[in-house]
């Protein structure tokens, strides 16, 4: 038997399971090159053998359950939403119908004229200075998100005539000049992006500021523990981040972690010690692979030594 | 190893929920082993682990009773890490230098404990470390295959059940996987092996 074979023979032996035959081991008695091999195997067998184990986390158990519960809530919350409220979702649908397919039977008795034609509406909002809307989605269905105070009057006046237009048929010069004309029971929803805040609480939320944000705000003076959160909304396209405020009392391990709306974990952002004070992390909306998260709503987890704090975040694209 | 019975399964889809803490406690030891060898991260092990239950919890409807239960978990549990690591796509996104060098450090000093040769135990931890980061160069099957059969010890039934393969292709892949490891490692590694 020559080296080659032999090598061959070493390559595939298995320790445990099989024994090499005589001719080789005679061989192997006679040549260094291939006795050396034979240990290397060995060896190799044995640290593939024994490889390591670790010791899963003491919260294992109330972490898969945790898990579970939100995978549940989630699908059976899916069923709910829409079966809860059944008069909500029919006069949903009753409505979304009435404006994709442009019925209007009170514009139809009050001015005895044919409805307006998608055309009209398209032309007139396409004038200079103003924004074209696409015909199948009115500012309720729109995804909310932050606009400049100008933007937003140019917008109400663009909603407002828009209506002001559906509702008047042909008859747009008298209809223009007097919004205040328009039916009770359409002009509150279209006017309702337009109204002020009432109150600071109100101002904070359209701005972007969590309701996690204004309570741990309220405590802040006081020098407590808890997690301020700005941006819930993220554009990933602008360069948009969340950010985490978060103060804490005493030093210790803070994780900050991205669950998806499936409960599984697409981005640790911070997980390490941290000492009393306050810190802030970032979110920008990408992945542990790198990647850009998709729309959607994610759950920023917050957990440290003091507390634990839950956040929801949008992506929008 | 305790199995839970197919009674006990049974009851579970009847929704007798509390018994899911009984498969927990039984093969959550063996699914963080098998995770952590694939991703070699403890903490994305537990991860995936974690994963691995929820999916059982909400899947446990569809076992048909055709296989061992720990079969279709382990299954689960192979398919959830060959997904996540197809995900990942860079395995440099997950610091496992950290890890290791921390098990490198408890494996001496366990050795030093136990009256063994720190030499020869810090040797051994290497060599491990070298043989798990040539395993990442191989295609997830046959990375399975060593997993399965050369480290978690499952027999090739087994894996053939776990990895939906005839048990022929099981032995002859295998057999051929560890050869090529074992021939990529001597060519990587002779000098440290001893080999001139």
């Amino acid at each position: 038997m020559d080296c080659r074979e032999a090598t061959d023979i070493i390559l595939r032996f298995m320790p445990g399971e099989e024994n090499l035959d005589a001719g080789v081991m005679e061989h192997i008695s006679s040549c260094m090159a291939c006795s050396e091999k034979l240990k290397a195997v060995l060896k190799i067998t044995r640290a593939i053998g024994s490889a390591d184990d670790f010791a899963l986390p003491d919260d294992f158990e109330e972490r898969v359950r945790r898990s579970i519960a939100s995978t549940a809530e989630k699908k059976h919350g899916e069923g709910r939403r829409v079966f809860a409220y059944p008069l909500a979702a029919a006069a949903a649908v009753v409505f979304v119908i009435i404006t994709l397919f442009n019925i209007r039977p009170a514009a139809i008795k009050q001015s005895g004229t044919v409805p307006a034609k998608k055309s009209n509406v398209t032309a007139v909002a396409a004038a200079p200075g103003r924004k074209v809307k696409s015909p199948g989605r009115t500012q309720e269905n729109m995804p909310p998100r932050s606009v400049p105070a100008t933007e937003k009057n140019t917008q109400q006046n663009d909603t407002v005539l828009a209506s002001a237009i559906d509702e008047g048929g042909g008859k747009n010069d008298a209809v223009l000049s007097n919004t205040s004309a328009l039916p009770a029971s359409r002009s509150p929803a279209f006017q309702q992006p337009a109204q002020q805040p009432k109150t600071a609480v109100e101002a904070d939320k359209r701005s972007g500021v969590s309701d996690a944000s204004v309570k741990s705000g309220q405590t802040q003076e006081k020098m407590q523990a808890g997690a301020q959160v700005f941006g819930t909304i993220i554009h990933p396209s602008n360069n948009d981040t969340a950010q985490v405020k978060c103060s804490l009392t005493v030093p210790g391990q803070v994780r900050i972690v991205i669950y998806d709306r499936n409960g599984m974990i697409i981005k640790r952002v911070f997980s390490g010690e941290k000492p009393a004070g306050t810190f802030t992390v970032e979110w920008k909306g990408e992945l542990d692979s790198g990647m850009t998260a998709s729309n959607g709503i994610y759950i920023m987890y917050i957990k440290t030594e003091e507390f634990e704090q839950k956040i929801k975040l949008g992506v929008i694209k | 190893m305790e199995e839970i019975t197919f009674e006990e399964i049974k009851r579970i889809q009847q929704g007798e929920k509390n018994l899911f803490d009984r498969v927990m406690l039984l093969y959550k030891e063996k699914v963080a082993g098998i995770c952590f060898k694939y991703m070699r991260s403890a903490e994305e092990a537990a991860d995936i682990a974690q994963e691995v239950f929820t999916q059982v919890y909400c899947n446990i409807g569809k076992f048909r009773f055709q296989s061992a239960f720990s079969t279709w978990i382990y299954r689960l549990a192979v398919n959830c890490c060959i997904n996540r690591l197809k995900s990942l796509k860079r395995r440099s996104v997950i610091n496992n230098a950290e890890n290791t060098r921390d098990e490198g450090q408890y494996g001496v000093e366990k050795a030093a404990d136990e009256g063994k040769p720190v030499d020869e135990e810090l040797e051994l931890k290497e060599l491990k470390a070298i043989v798990m980061e040539e395993l990442e160069s191989f295609p997830p099957v046959e990375r399975s295959l060593i997993i399965l059969k050369d480290m978690e010890g499952f027999s090739c039934d087994e894996i053939s059940a776990i990895l939906k393969m005839p048990v022929g292709s099981v032995k002859s892949r295998s057999a051929r996987t560890r050869e090529k490891v074992r021939k990529n490692l001597i060519r990587k590694m002779g000098e440290k092996l001893g080999l001139s």
